[in-house]
């Protein structure tokens, strides 16, 4: 059994990888506690 | 005089505990609300127990980024004390004044009873007046109080003499590990000693007529603990 949570941002960023690069760091500071935790990000949209 | 500042965040609830255990060792106690920016030139702060914020997403991960918490990083790095008890631990493992974090308890209820520990180190902020190796019984009250870290931090924490209170190991007659926390962790501390976070509650065992008396030497720890460094804002 897999439990987790997605969390859907929208973002304003100028490129695909700006928008990744963002959505990282926030996960890092916020989102996920990376001692505990793993996280992927996908970019959609443009 | 000891000046001792309580941080108030919503949903703390043992923020008078805290404060009338320090005032009644003698400390100078006041509360800071986590709004401010300024500790009014305390010499310890506490991080007291509680739900800040509602534990939303993890417990402690959004107190961290309260102004408040700004200013107990630059207090902590400029050596001054800090004392996280219970959600207090889980805000100082989130904001990284202490590695290591506060999961889900391995039972996965709530616990609230009194459990048996080991005060393991001595020479912090926090612990001076135990005897190494005293055995002591205080309360716990939590959901999330499984410490766990990677295996370098551990032995890390170990090699250093960093684990300051531990639960003890099933025997007869003692309330053992009540969460399942790694090798047995109830609280650490940074290498020096000045920032110490645990689980359990000796705000609630410091007079008579709260059931014990076990926890009062924390705050009569405090109460002497002096800075090593001069020169502190």
């Amino acid at each position: 059994v897999g439990v987790g949570r997605a969390i859907e941002l929208r973002v304003r960023a100028s490129s695909p990888a700006d928008a990744e690069a963002r959505a990282r760091r926030m996960c890092d500071r916020l989102f996920a506690n990376p001692v505990t935790e793993d996280y992927t990000v996908q970019v959609e949209g443009a | 005089m000891q000046r001792v500042a309580v941080v108030r965040f919503p949903g703390s609830n043992c923020d008078f505990d805290s404060l009338r255990a320090a005032a009644h060792v003698g400390a100078e106690s006041y509360f800071v609300w986590h709004r401010d920016t300024d500790l009014h030139g305390a010499d310890v702060v506490v991080l007291p127990g509680g739900f800040s914020y509602g534990d939303y997403l993890r417990a402690g991960a959004i107190a961290r980024f309260s102004p408040v918490m700004q200013a107990v990083q630059r207090h902590a790095a400029e050596g001054g004390a800090v004392f996280g008890i219970c959600n207090g631990f889980q805000i100082l493992c989130e904001a990284g004044l202490l590695p290591g974090a506060l999961v889900r308890n391995a039972g996965l209820h709530f616990v609230s009873k009194p459990v048996d520990l080991r005060v393991e180190r001595t020479d912090t902020a926090f612990t001076s007046e135990y005897a190494p190796g005293e055995r002591i019984r205080l309360p716990v009250s939590h959901g999330e109080g499984r410490y766990v870290a990677d295996e370098p931090t551990l032995a890390q924490l170990e090699g250093e003499g960093r684990v300051v209170l531990r639960y003890l190991p099933h025997a007869m007659g003692v309330e053992p590990n009540p969460n399942g926390s790694a090798h047995d962790i109830a609280g650490i501390c940074n290498p020096a000693g000045s920032v110490v976070g645990i689980m359990p509650h000796p705000d609630r065992a410091w007079l008579p007529s709260l059931g014990s008396t076990d926890g009062l030497r924390f705050f009569t720890s405090m109460a002497a603990w002096q800075p090593a460094a001069p020169g502190r804002a």
